[in-house]
């Protein structure tokens, strides 16, 4: 199999998920990437506010 | 919703993501690769001979999902035959849908030998030659 047919393999592959998944989870997946995102940014926040506190 | 069902999943679409070819994984944006790593489940290390694009069958329900975004927002606009726009095209001119381009051509051809007959007559005034000669 040349390169560039590997290629669209992988996108036709990606696109067959795609059609195979109800948007309702697809919905309930980018809900889940946004809870952790802001997990993420809290997290770095109190890592930034950790290191700014004055030591004793 | 199960968060740390995603936190799995993200560890398995980053192995997915790492084997992809080149091109495919130019489209994802770095920062999402990021998000990934930094997100998922880190005592969880999947093996690429267990988590694949090949056996899809056997991803989990999350990392399906995450794969199905991925393709909604990083893949949806790729052309996935481009050989079939030229085939098809192909096929019209031969089918005499492509007539009207054809026909473009031959009114072009046309015109330049109406233009050089018209040179040459005008030349042949000019200088009093006859356009035998």
């Amino acid at each position: 199999m040349d390169i560039e047919n590997k290629e669209l393999k992988e996108i036709r592959q990606l696109k067959a998920i795609y059609d195979s998944v109800p948007q309702q989870e697809i919905l309930e997946g980018e809900q889940a990437i946004v809870i952790h995102a802001e997990r993420n940014v809290e997290r770095q926040n109190n890592i930034t506010r950790d290191d700014d506190a004055p030591t004793l | 919703m199960d968060l740390n069902a995603y936190k799995i999943a993200f560890s398995e679409v980053l192995v997915i993501i790492n084997n992809m070819h080149p091109e495919n994984k130019k489209r994802i944006p770095k920062k999402f690769m990021d998000f990934l790593e930094e997100s998922r489940y880190k005592d969880y290390n999947p093996s690429q001979e267990d988590i694949n694009l090949e056996n899809e069958k056997n991803l989990k329900k999350e990392t399906r999902v995450i794969l199905a975004i991925i393709y909604k927002k990083y893949f949806s606009n790729v052309d996935l035959d481009p050989y079939k726009k030229e085939e098809d095209k192909m096929n019209d001119i031969f089918s005499g849908k492509e007539n009207v381009s054809i026909s473009n051509v031959n009114k072009y051809s046309k015109f330049l030998y109406e233009v050089t007959n018209k040179l040459k007559r005008l030349i042949s005034r000019v200088f009093g030659v006859s356009q035998g000669e």
